[in-house]
């Protein structure tokens, strides 16, 4: 992965980044190591971000691996394998679709590219995780009072 | 389809994901080895990051579900490689199965069309049948159908009821059709206003009879049914409109009546007004079927008692003439007792279907447990190779499944034959099922029953395969790896099972047996019953109707008909003929009314109605029915008008106490009517059935002079069965001798009904022959599964005690005591079985006391006989294996293992 690429941080534009923060320093990935710290993800969660990171630029399988650690640092642990189990299923959804292309280092690799109706899923999950968070932030700050 | 193209797709799906796993680890090893480890540093650290390959491929692979589905498909392929191993027992198995299965679904298929099917007609539940009670009126109204309606009756019921859409009454009959080819009987069904608009049927050509042709001096009209206008007419839309000669009438036909349409239960070729002429109607005579269609929601009590309302309003608006009595009919006592029209369809016929359902239902629960002994036995010779995948960790329900999956299997592949079986079973059915069995014709396997198929297949093979499945999985926990072939006898709760088993089959089986001996009882009574005709295959019976309007003269047909019975008896080969109002068996009741014997009072007043038959000389000399005393008509005293009468036997004990003493003797019908002198006693005749007791029997002479006609005038019966006997009967060439002899003396008059007397006296043993030969082949069946059951049983338990049995040898045991320890074992089952069947018989078999003759539900001979045949069977069965068993090679047995 090129080096000094921005996150693309469009979709949680709008939203709380501090709460994003927070949700995600509560979250895991399924099949991450278990630790007592981290929380599952709600369901839909990783399959939201690979869809999120293929849509900026189509990726084969290890570049998503890296580019998904790379942007999450610390806050996420995600296990590389547990990937595979998440694409199959947006494989079968139809989401994603694959084609042959060529790694960084030239290499033929199998690449993941968001299809047609990928892209109309991801806005859609878009918006309505949006109003979840905006919700769910809206009550977290004035619960209490 | 995606599915589909999803499930072919799997194997390019399957390498693409290794690929691209592959290709991750790769690329993962390159950047690692860039930082400066080694080649194979850095694929070991690529697969501890990456997670476990294989368990992720695993799951990865679940997403598109196909392993579950290969699993079974796994399964599959196992299941049917080792039943191909063992032919055998899977022939067997699909054997028993498809004809077990397959006489099932015949029977229901005919149970479904005739018992469960609505009747054709819209909104057929508010249809009913408008039957009398008249206990008061002797045979005029019988159990199964009641009294009749009159004419007079409908108009009342029809003019004043509250309850009813509509209603209508008719009958059937049959017609001459001249005109078109040659002289042609159609079967006709005569239809009052009303009757088509309750059955609520259109016509697809024409129109319903209108008021106007319902009047008897309105223009005339017929309608066709489909089978005819397209036999008769080719199908020709242009016939409404055309003329038809019926009866010597001519007719316009009005309307055809579409395909598949029946009177209730009749076929008719021709549907005639019955043209109610309301002026001259009288109270009698009681002639006619009645339907009604309810009005929505009426109940049928409350029609019963709108209807109990009108009965003295009818009394009180009609007469049978002057001098007679209107309120003579309340010693009927006549109520109306209604049924819905479909009861009045099935008839008597219900209780014959639900036995045949339930034998054959019972043959396939004894088939089941056959299987499920088999299965079981086989189970447990696999029993090491499943204590051996359970060691593996297969879980207990992926066992269970595949034994399950296996029993389905089975079902499913004998439930395919079986579709095979009962098409043939519905034909065979269909020409030896009997006549009154309704709509039969009409009985095929269609979705229902092939439904029907499915769900039985698949039932019985959980059935069968859920014995094996929940005895593997109790004894599981038993279970070691090795044991089983070390200990001498198999678990002993296992045998215990098998033979629940056995006995459960044997006691089916009892019951079968039973049943089935019971119709041959029944069978033989039958036989054995005097009908009071002789030599039935000899005589040759035919009917010929010479209508009013073909000859108005009485007298003149009288001598027509004379005159063909003259002609046939001149036929050579013909060594008597005559003809009656009705042969004995046919059918036809001519009339029942009151006959009063002189010199003698009666209670009430009102003898008790008698069956008339009015019949020709030499009608009782072609039957071959005895005169027990003086002599018969002949020709001469009926044209001199002689006032004579013959009676019965079985009349004359009752009247006069013997018959000698019933010659010369006086009756007459009504007090004004003139005495008739009894000349003759003759033979009892089992007029309507072999199972029905002989009526008393006043015989008229075929013409007479009619009583209560203002003038002297001859009268006789327009239709009438010609009985001729002769050894050619039957033969087609004599037939149509026949029909010379009656065109030679008048062409216009058709032939109809021509069968012998042993086809007419067979339709009357069709239902019990009918239900032996279902419940013999039932009780065969039963009988030899039994058989076959404790044969497995015993030669499993031999073979399974092998070791025990040298060891006994070994230790001095007599062979003749080892033998008989098996056969006894058998015995026992046997007896234990055959208890439980006699109470479960002893309670069944009340049920079906009304298709019994001459024994009785209890019968001893069969109750002694059926068990005893039972023990017999189960000596033979268990002698074979016992035998082997005392053969055992002690030394070979201990050695062997």
């Amino acid at each position: 992965m090129p080096p000094g690429q921005p996150w693309p941080l469009t979709f949680f534009e709008g939203t709380n980044i501090l709460f994003l923060t927070y949700l995600f320093k509560t979250t895991t990935v399924p099949f991450m190591k278990k630790k007592s710290q981290y929380r599952d993800l709600f369901p839909g969660a990783l399959e939201l971000m690979i869809l999120k990171s293929l849509s900026w630029r189509p990726m084969h399988g290890y570049a998503l691996a890296q580019r998904l650690k790379d942007i999450s640092e610390d806050y996420l642990q995600i296990e590389e394998g547990s990937l595979y189990p998440a694409l199959q299923r947006m494989l079968k959804a139809g989401w994603l679709e694959t084609e042959m292309g060529l790694s960084a280092r030239n290499r033929p690799v199998r690449i993941y590219k968001v299809t047609q109706a990928g892209k109309k899923h991801l806005e859609q999950e878009i918006a309505s995780v949006e109003k979840m968070f905006a919700g769910i932030t809206r009550v977290l700050a004035l619960a209490g009072r | 389809m995606s599915w589909l193209r999803q499930l072919f797709s799997r194997r390019r799906r399957y390498e693409e994901l290794s690929a691209s796993i592959r290709e991750h680890l790769d690329e993962k090893a390159a950047d690692l080895m860039d930082g400066g480890m080694t080649r194979e540093q850095a694929e070991q650290a690529a697969r501890r990051q990456f997670g476990n390959v294989t368990l992720i491929e695993q799951r990865s692979r679940e997403v598109w579900l196909w392993p579950w589905l290969e699993s079974i498909l796994t399964d599959l392929r196992l299941i049917l490689r080792r039943l191909g191993k063992s032919p055998g027992f899977a022939a067997t198995i699909l054997l028993t199965l498809a004809i077990g299965i397959g006489a099932n679904v015949a029977v229901f298929s005919v149970v479904n069309r005739v018992l469960l099917e609505p009747l054709p007609y819209p909104h057929s539940n508010q249809l009913v049948a408008l039957r009398l009670d008249a206990p008061g009126a002797g045979g005029l109204a019988d159990i199964s159908n009641g009294l009749q309606l009159s004419p007079s009756m409908y108009l009342t019921f029809s003019g004043h009821n509250r309850s009813f859409q509509s209603m209508g009454i008719w009958n059937k009959g049959t017609a001459n059709e001249t005109g078109i080819a040659r002289p042609e009987q159609v079967r006709s069904a005569n239809v009052s206003d009303g009757v088509l608009r309750t059955l609520d049927v259109m016509p697809i050509l024409g129109h319903w009879f209108s008021p106007a042709e319902q009047d008897p001096r309105g223009p005339k009209a017929v309608m066709l049914s489909y089978g005819y206008w397209q036999r008769r007419f080719g199908g020709r839309r242009d016939v409404i409109g055309r003329i038809l000669h019926v009866d010597s009438q001519a007719r316009e036909i009005v309307g055809v009546m579409p395909r598949g349409f029946r009177m209730v239960d009749q076929d008719f070729d021709v549907l005639i007004p019955m043209a109610v002429d309301r002026v001259h109607e009288k109270l009698a005579p009681f002639c006619c079927d009645a339907i009604g269609r309810l009005k929505p929601g009426v109940s049928l009590a409350q029609a019963d008692a709108d209807i109990a309302r009108l009965i003295p309003v009818w009394m009180d608006s009609w007469t049978n003439g002057p001098g007679t009595d209107p309120q003579y009919y309340k010693i009927w006592r006549i109520t109306p007792d209604f049924r819905p029209l479909k009861q009045r369809v099935i008839g008597n016929v219900s209780s014959i279907l639900w036995v045949v359902m339930a034998t054959v239902g019972l043959v396939l629960l004894i088939a089941c447990t056959n299987i499920a002994n088999l299965l079981l036995v086989r189970a447990e010779s696999r029993q090491h190779e499943l204590s051996i995948r359970t060691a593996l960790g297969a879980g207990r329900r992926r066992i269970a499944r595949e034994l399950l999956l296996e029993s389905v299997v089975l079902g499913l592949a004998g439930g395919v034959l079986a579709v095979g079986v009962a098409g043939a079973g519905l034909r065979l059915l269909a020409d030896a099922g009997p006549s009154n069995l309704p709509r039969l014709s009409e009985i095929a396997l269609d979705a229902r029953s092939l439904g029907f198929t499915l769900l039985l297949s698949v039932l019985s093979g959980l059935l069968f395969g859920c014995i094996p499945v929940w005895r593997y999985t109790r004894a599981r926990a038993s279970l070691t790896m090795g044991g089983t072939s070390r200990t001498a006898t198999g678990g002993r709760s296992h045998r215990r099972f098998r033979n629940a088993l056995v006995i459960a089959q044997t006691a089916m089986a009892l019951v079968l047996l039973v049943s089935a001996l019971l119709m041959i009882r029944t069978f033989a009574a039958l036989r054995d019953v005097q009908p009071g005709f002789y030599d039935p295959a000899q005589i040759q019976t035919m009917r010929i109707t010479i209508p009013a309007s073909l000859i108005p003269n009485p007298e003149q047909a009288g001598r027509t008909k004379n005159e063909i019975a003259h002609r046939i008896a001149a036929i050579p080969g013909v060594t008597a003929a005559g003809f009656g109002a009705a042969a004995p068996m046919d059918g036809i009741d001519p009339n029942w009314d009151l006959i009063y014997v002189e010199g003698k009072n009666y209670d009430g007043g009102q003898p008790p109605l008698r069956f008339f038959n009015y019949i020709s000389p030499g009608y009782l000399h072609a039957m071959g029915t005895r005169l027990v005393a003086g002599r018969a008509f002949t020709w001469t005293d009926i044209y001199g008008g002689r006032q004579m009468v013959l009676v019965s036997e079985n009349f004359a004990r009752d009247t006069w106490g013997s018959a000698a003493a019933a010659i010369g003797k006086r009756v007459r019908t009504f007090h004004t009517a003139p005495w008739q002198q009894v000349i003759g006693v003759v033979e009892n005749v089992r007029q309507h059935g072999l199972d029905e007791a002989a009526p008393a029997i006043i015989y008229w002479p075929a013409l007479l002079e009619d009583p209560s006609a203002p003038k002297p005038a001859f009268w006789g019966p327009n239709s009438v069965t010609f009985v001729i006997r002769s050894s050619r009967a039957g033969h087609q060439e004599f037939i149509s001798a026949l029909q010379q002899a009656v065109w030679s003396v008048n062409a216009d008059l058709p032939v109809a009904s021509v069968r012998t007397m042993q086809d007419i006296s067979n339709r009357s043993m069709a239902r019990t022959s009918f239900t032996l030969a279902m419940l013999a082949i039932g009780g065969s069946m039963g009988l030899a599964l039994s058989i076959v059951g404790i044969y497995g049983v015993i030669s499993w338990s031999v073979a399974e005690r092998r070791r025990e049995i040298g060891i006994r040898l070994a230790l001095g045991a007599q062979r003749d005591a080892l033998r008989w320890m098996f056969v006894r074992s058998a015995l026992a089952m046997t007896a234990a079985g055959v208890g439980m069947g006699l109470a479960a018989a002893t309670l069944l078999m009340r049920l079906m006391r009304s298709l019994l003759y001459g024994v009785s539900p209890l019968d001893p001979l069969t109750y002694v006989a059926v068990p005893v045949i039972l023990a017999a069977a189960a000596l033979l069965a268990s002698y074979i294996p016992a035998r082997r068993a005392a053969a055992v090679d002690p030394i070979q047995s201990l050695r062997s293992e």
